[in-house]
């Protein structure tokens, strides 16, 4: 209730701002001030109450039950908060909010800006209480359906607040733009701030997106960091969209009429991320998406809101359309002006083709039968802009502003040119495409560092060019060159792959049983594929073993492996038999537990033949069902598990398997590939991420 | 000036193969019996069918039956690489590719789980 109270004064603290801001100007701008505090105030109040439920188990908040558990390690709780569409809401909320206190305190966003910030401010407020973490549950339970397994991961638990760091702070520049529009300020005073705060956010979504890619190749066997998927998509494009506005916004500053086009990219990129929100929560791509949210109440509303931000920022345009400055935007063709231009419409190509790809579904939906387009159009369409991207980049780094008079020779980049394509061919790459953009990423290379020599980009460009062209090196490398074929192994038999040798050493369970590993042993270092199981012994989610080399990575994604179960209907004092056994089940005993849990004791008697033993499976009845464990009969020659009592306790179902040992040493089928070079994407994407941070304080 | 109708020039030819390529990969939705008929790349949705047989390997490739929700007609869907995660808990498989010589050839599978990890619609 607290917490929803609290919503509520998030509500009405940023209503009245809006109209302290947004009429009356001077004389309320002050209790406007006192308002943003608030505002941030009880929204940081929702979230600690919401973090509370969370960590003090309380599930008869419907939030804490659908994402939480009692036996969740502490980081997956803290992580819980954001695991879901109402939490993750309330943090975006949260983290504008701060930024909106810290824009008020610092004092520099005008009235005009501090209204539309605030506005925006309020469309969020209005999210999170229609979708309110909140609520009370229907039905009392007595443990939380816990987190998915494949979100407990460390990079999972950070990707999220990382990413929405990023969009919450995308606000920013969008409400500077308008501001400046609202109160005819031609200046470039705001363009400084939109820079600041642009980098700072591009710095977040950048990282957040790398960390998901992370995330995918490390946990999904999916064989890659990135796979086209929508979700993926809508954070990429406002990524992208950001780096053009970064870029116009350079030359602005040289060239005054190019602003018009940074107002244009910073509307797009606010628009971009409310639309990207919109296409992921509204659960319109349902069927299209594989970590898409499914069917929510939202999406009007968000479509709406979508609508509004992009209409509004190019109505305000329109009517300012005779303040803002006319001209010439470049006077040379071999200018840096000009490459940064042609370099930004490039990106604005890229963002195009990736926003038409993911916008597919939907707007086939609207006119016929819904279709979506193959991921291998990306690929097709995006490799050929990135050749030219590459060379406009490198070729750019090296003009001066203005008029060109000096001659480069540009020796060095075609040296790195040749030793791309050399690289390539090197790896067995032999499409011309691909071919080409690693060499012309490592020209780019080349001259970005050609250019550094020169003084004509500082510290935080340099390394953030250098990590885009590193980058999109890696991404062919480990992309066009990875090999992949699946194959049997047999435990201890040694296979030569791609020049490793990889043995199977088979399947290692931890002793709780509630994760086991594929062991593979790759030129003798050993690598393990995890499992998480569930508490029936299902696979619950799996990683692939990867093992790390200077050429690149060995990929191994074993098929999911389990032991023959056979399932058997047991009567009271009935003989039942299968090849090995005769079983007879003679009574069963129920403890109450402290916890509300009933643990139910089957008594079996065992016979091979010669030898009787007495087994105990037992399983453990809580409200949502059963879980048990196997238990081994006959010194773990076989093992049998208790999976149900009928309710009258005259019969029993339990499922045989074979002995640990056998079930570890079974064969497993597994898909190999190698990632050449992947490691050099890694370090692309932190010398983009720190490139941008540095830029952000120069 | 030459130097700019050159540039639009190759700006229009992209902007051409870009188009081309978008309309050569649009993968339409369809049901199992559009499917079989279908000259190019689909997508399908469906649910497991494991009254012919389980979903095994056959070497290196997936092999189970999707059969429609409707129609419950059924085709054999086969798929280069091993099970994906969570397929055992699929409520729908979505499976994008084209069928020839008798069976779907899937490029890519999609799970979509009803898991107990997503909430259910109108909560």
């Amino acid at each position: 209730m607290a917490g929803f109270v609290f919503l509520c004064v998030v509500l009405l603290a940023s209503t009245g701002a809006v109209l302290c801001y947004g009429t009356e100007r001077e004389k309320t701008g002050c209790l406007g001030r006192v308002l943003v505090y608030l505002a941030f105030f009880a929204a940081f109040a929702a979230a600690a109450v919401l973090m509370g439920f969370l960590l003090t188990n309380r599930f008869d908040i419907a939030y804490v039950a659908a994402y939480s558990s009692k036996n969740l390690p502490l980081m997956y709780k803290i992580s819980a908060f954001w695991a879901g569409q109402e939490g993750s809401f309330l943090l975006w909320l949260l983290i504008h909010a701060t930024a909106g206190a810290w824009l008020v305190y610092k004092g520099r966003m005008k009235y005009g800006g501090l209204t539309v910030y605030l506005l925006i401010q309020l469309l969020l407020t209005v999210l999170c209480v229609e979708k309110s973490p909140f609520r009370p549950i229907e039905e009392s339970v007595l443990d939380g359906v816990g987190l998915n397994p494949l979100l407990q991961d460390p990079w999972m638990a950070i990707h999220p607040p990382i990413i929405f760091v990023g969009y919450a702070l995308l606000a920013v520049p969008f409400a500077y733009c308008c501001g400046a529009l609202i109160e005819k300020d031609m200046g470039t005073g705001w363009m400084n701030s939109v820079r600041r705060w642009g980098l700072c956010a591009w710095a977040f979504l950048g990282a957040g997106i790398f960390i998901g890619g992370y995330w995918a190749y490390k946990v999904l066997g999916w064989g890659g960091y990135w796979g086209w998927d929508p979700v993926e998509n809508s954070s990429l494009v406002p990524w992208l969209v950001t780096g053009v506005m970064l870029h116009v916004l350079c030359t602005a500053k040289i060239r005054p009429a190019v602003i018009p086009m940074v107002h244009l990219s910073v509307i797009f990129t606010y628009t971009l991320v409310i639309y990207g929100t919109f296409l992921t929560r509204s659960g319109i791509l349902g069927d299209f998406s594989v970590h898409s949210f499914s069917g929510t109440g939202i999406g009007l509303m968000l479509a709406v809101a979508d609508g509004t931000v992009l209409l509004a920022g190019l109505i305000l345009m329109i009517v300012r359309a005779g303040l803002l400055p006319q001209g010439e935007m470049y006077t040379d063709h071999n200018s840096r002006e000009f490459f940064m231009l042609l370099g930004s419409l490039l990106i604005v190509f890229a963002s195009a083709i990736v926003f038409i790809g993911m916008s597919m579904p939907l707007l086939t939906q609207l006119v016929s039968k819904p279709a979506a387009v193959n991921t291998d159009f990306y690929v097709r369409t995006l490799m050929p802009l990135a050749v030219v991207l590459m060379l406009v980049m490198g070729i750019g780094s090296l003009k001066r502003w203005g008029k060109q008079t000096e001659k480069k020779r540009l020796i060095l980049p075609m040296a790195f040119f040749v030793l791309g394509i050399m690289a390539a061919l090197g790896i067995g790459l032999r499409a011309p495409l691909p071919i080409l953009l690693s060499g012309a990423s490592l020209f780019a290379v080349g001259c970005v560092c050609m250019a550094k020599k020169k003084q004509l980009i500082k510290w935080g460009g340099f390394t953030a060019h250098l990590g885009v062209a590193i980058g999109l090196f890696a991404i062919v490398l480990s992309g066009s060159g990875s090999r992949q074929v699946s194959s049997e192994f047999i435990t201890g038999t040694p296979q030569q792959l791609f020049g490793h040798e990889i043995i199977y050493e088979g399947q290692r369970f931890t002793e709780d049983g509630s994760e086991k590993r594929y062991v593979f042993r790759v030129d003798g270092t050993e690598y393990s594929a995890l499992t998480k199981l569930r508490a029936n012994g299902e696979d619950a989610a799996r990683e692939p073993a990867i093992g790390h080399f200077a050429a690149g990575d060995v990929y191994i994604a074993p098929s999911p492996l389990s032991a023959e179960r056979r399932e058997m209907l047991l009567k009271h004092g009935k003989i039942a038999m299968d090849e090995a056994y005769a079983y007879r089940f003679e009574s069963v005993e129920y403890e109450e537990k402290n916890d509300g849990t009933t643990l139910v004791t089957a008594d079996v008697e065992i016979t091979d033949g010669e030898r009787v033993e007495h087994a105990k499976p037992w399983i453990r009845a809580t409200a949502e069902g059963g879980t048990s464990k196997p238990v081994e009969v006959f010194g773990g020659a076989s093992r049998i598990r208790l999976t149900g009592v009928s309710s009258d306790g005259r019969t029993i179902r339990m499922e045989c398997m074979p002995s640990l040992e056998s079930e570890q040493a079974m064969p497993v089928t597994a898909s190999v590939s190698t990632k050449p070079g992947i490691w050099i994407l890694w370090l692309g994407t932190m010398l983009v991420t720190i490139g941008c941070i540095k830029a952000a304080k120069e | 000036m030459n130097r700019k109708a050159l540039l639009v020039v190759l700006l229009l030819a992209f902007i051409g193969y870009a188009g081309w390529s978008f309309v050569d990969s649009l993968t339409p939705y369809v049901g199992i019996a559009a499917a079989k008929n279908a000259s190019g790349s689909v997508q399908v949705k469906g649910l497991l069918d494991d009254r012919e047989s389980a979903p095994h390997m056959e070497g290196d490739t997936f092999v189970f039956f999707l059969k429609d929700e409707e129609t419950s007609e059924s085709m054999m869907v086969r798929y280069k690489g091993t099970k994906p995660d969570q397929f055992d808990q699929a409520h729908h498989i979505v499976a994008v590719g084209k069928y020839h010589s008798g069976a779907f050839h899937a490029e890519k599978l999609l799970i979509k789980c009803p898991s107990k990890y997503e909430q259910q619609k109108g909560k």
